[in-house]
């Protein structure tokens, strides 16, 4: 599963370390100073080290809950997001990972217990409510069975049942949900894209079939889901790809119990883009024409607008207006 | 024959021997600084002498005679013997971690070859005489590495190390004798690292290697610095979308100044992509 594990200093011997590197005894376990000296070097080849990524144990300084980007979430009031992992296990070619980090080394930020008091101090400083998205640098459930983040946070969250929290995934690993009581304030929100894009683009991720089965599991189970389309990636053919895709999906679902449904299309800043370019050059994907605009880069495509109105159309036909949001 | 893109860096002719014949390479320069050799498929061994520092300048030395080689990078690889608190003699490590003990600085090989026993390595200006952690001691390894990373990204940089010396068999005790016996005896591992590092610099290639029609186009006329990170963009666009058929015409058109080639290309995809997919 990794080629290695780094472990910083200040975090060794911490039993939540202790219980992970015991997990994996039969692979190199290195000590390090700070995750930096390894992480997110020059002379690093993100694609290269994509072949045998490795875990890097690490404690997370500075401020550890952030201001969500304008436009990221479902709620138009204060949104905040938190990493406690940095990378993927996956390896979508549009994610923005690929070009924000010269490493595919996974960070996982051990001190849960600072995360808790950020989050806990950034809730009173909002009253006890907001929105709080995990998943914004990671999979958050991708790793579970080795970051135990469900099991820590979903507990938290329950002691402040005002605030929201989003755990934005891919990933089927779903088992740690299943074996706790569902809470009315976590979403778990499921990424897709169309089957063409996904067998395309989305390498190692569950197949489509499966996640819908494991939303399906929560749901039944009392969870909260969402659905997120993003990103639409505009081809031709793209209609029926979708309309067959929201078939797939609402069939299978409890629509009228979904707490949101968003579509968003493939954007990502001016740098992690050209980074990314020269990290694939063979890739048709970014081999297509761009726009850019504001610092951020977009396929370029004549009928945009139109095209959304295509995609809003069809999904207003398994949806409700006041269930659905447009990722900026 | 396919080549191998791979230097291998060691110390001591001692040291180098088992592996020419390992690798069937022949001396291919005159220079007596840093003896060089060479085998049919182009894996070349240079020998440094002690230390990190000339460690470093053979490392240097070689990539500024290969630098107009081709458009391909190389793997590197240290080979070399050191001591170690608690490693049995003729046992062999992969460098998981490399620390110059002169400065404290650690560099750390990323770990893309599994299989193989791995050890910290630290560095030392002179032999290490009372092997005080679990760790291999040496004097060229973070030379060695901190020169080739700065040619190659570092997944192509690896340190081998084979065990002469422990607090058992002390380090002035060393049969000279031995050393290519040890050496040889890791043949099966040495061979694998090569095989793991040729996989990866050849993936490597194959990815960012340009196409010939790049060179073809820019031998035509005079390119800028900027006109050039143009026309390599552009090269690979048409490869990625599966043009190199385009590309090869335009090769062939009578653009002759580089302005007239680049908006040659740019606008011939551009009418490729709206015949194309693009909705
Ligand atoms: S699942 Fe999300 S975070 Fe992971 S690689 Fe894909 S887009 Fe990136």
């Amino acid at each position: 599963m990794f080629s290695a594990i780094y472990i910083e200093e200040e975090v060794a011997n911490t039993e939540r370390v202790d219980r992970i590197l015991s997990r994996f005894s039969g692979i190199p376990q290195i000590r390090c100073e700070r995750y930096g000296e390894i992480f997110n070097r020059k002379a690093q080849n993100f694609r290269l080290q994509k072949k045998s990524p490795a875990l890097i144990l690490a404690r997370k300084h500075g401020k550890l809950v952030l201001p969500a980007p304008e436009g990221y979430g479902f709620d138009s009031g204060p949104g905040y997001y938190f990493s406690h992992m940095l990378n993927c296990v996956y390896d979508c070619r549009y994610c923005f990972l690929q070009g924000m980090y010269d490493s595919a080394n996974y960070v996982l930020f051990t001190n849960y217990q600072d995360f808790e008091t950020a989050l806990s101090e950034t809730i009173a400083e909002n009253g006890g409510s907001g929105a709080y998205y995990s998943g914004y640098d990671c999979d958050s459930l991708a790793l579970e069975p080795v970051s135990n983040f469900c099991e820590y946070f979903i507990p938290v969250f329950a002691r402040h049942p005002e605030a929201t929290l989003e755990i934005r995934t891919k990933s089927t690993q779903i088992r740690t949900l299943l074996e706790m009581p569902p809470i009315t304030n976590c979403i778990i929100a499921m990424s897709f894209t169309a089957r063409e894009a996904s067998d395309q683009w989305e390498h190692k991720v569950p197949s489509i079939t499966k996640r819908i089965e494991a939303l399906y599991k929560l749901q039944q189970a009392g969870w909260k889901i969402a659905i997120r389309f993003e990103p639409v990636i505009f081809d031709q053919g793209f209609e029926e790809a979708y309309q067959k895709l929201f078939r797939d999906v609402f069939d299978k679902l409890d629509v009228s119990a979904l707490h949101s449904v968003s579509i968003g299309l493939f954007r990502m800043p001016a740098d992690f883009y050209k980074r990314i370019v020269k990290l694939y050059p063979d890739e048709p994907l970014f081999a297509r024409p761009i726009a850019s605009s504001g610092g951020m880069m977009s396929l370029r495509c004549e009928k945009e607008s139109e095209n959304v109105e295509i995609i809003e159309k069809m999904l207003f036909e398994f949806i409700s207006r006041r269930q659905y949001y447009r990722c900026a | 024959m396919t080549s191998i893109e791979l230097n291998i860096v060691v110390a001591h002719s001692i040291e180098a021997k088992p592996l020419l014949k390992l690798l069937r390479m022949k001396k291919c320069t005159t220079s007596t600084t840093f003896p060089l050799y060479k085998n049919d498929q182009g894996e070349c061994l240079i020998v440094s002498g002690m230390g990190k520092i000339a460690a470093a300048a053979a490392t240097a030395y070689l990539a500024a005679r290969q630098e107009n080689e081709k458009n391909n990078v190389r793997a590197w690889l240290n080979i070399g013997i050191a001591g170690h608190q608690n490693a049995e003699l003729g046992s062999g490590v992969l460098a998981q971690k490399l620390t110059d003990y002169a400065t404290g600085r650690s560099f750390y090989p990323p770990m893309s070859i599994s299989g193989i026993n791995t050890s910290d390595v630290i560095t030392v200006d002179k032999p290490e005489l009372e092997y005080p952690l679990n760790a291999a001691y040496e004097m060229e390894a973070t030379g060695f590495y901190s020169s080739a990373s700065r040619f190659v990204t570092s997944e192509l940089v690896q340190v081998f190390k084979i065990i002469s010396d422990n607090p058992r068999n002390h380090v002035h005790n060393v049969n000279l004798d031995m050393i290519p016996e040890w050496i040889s005896s890791q043949e099966e591992n040495i061979l694998m690292i090569l095989g793991k590092l040729k996989a990866l610099v050849n993936d490597y290639n194959r990815i960012y290697q340009l196409p010939d029609e790049y060179h073809q186009l820019s031998a035509k006329c005079r390119f800028s610095a900027t006109q050039i990170v143009q026309l390599k963009k552009v090269c690979q666009r048409y490869i990625a979308l599966g043009l190199q058929k385009d590309l090869q015409s335009r090769v062939l058109s009578s653009c002759t100044t580089a302005k007239l080639i680049i908006t040659g290309l740019e606008s011939g995809l551009a009418d490729q992509l709206l015949t194309g997919t693009q909705k």
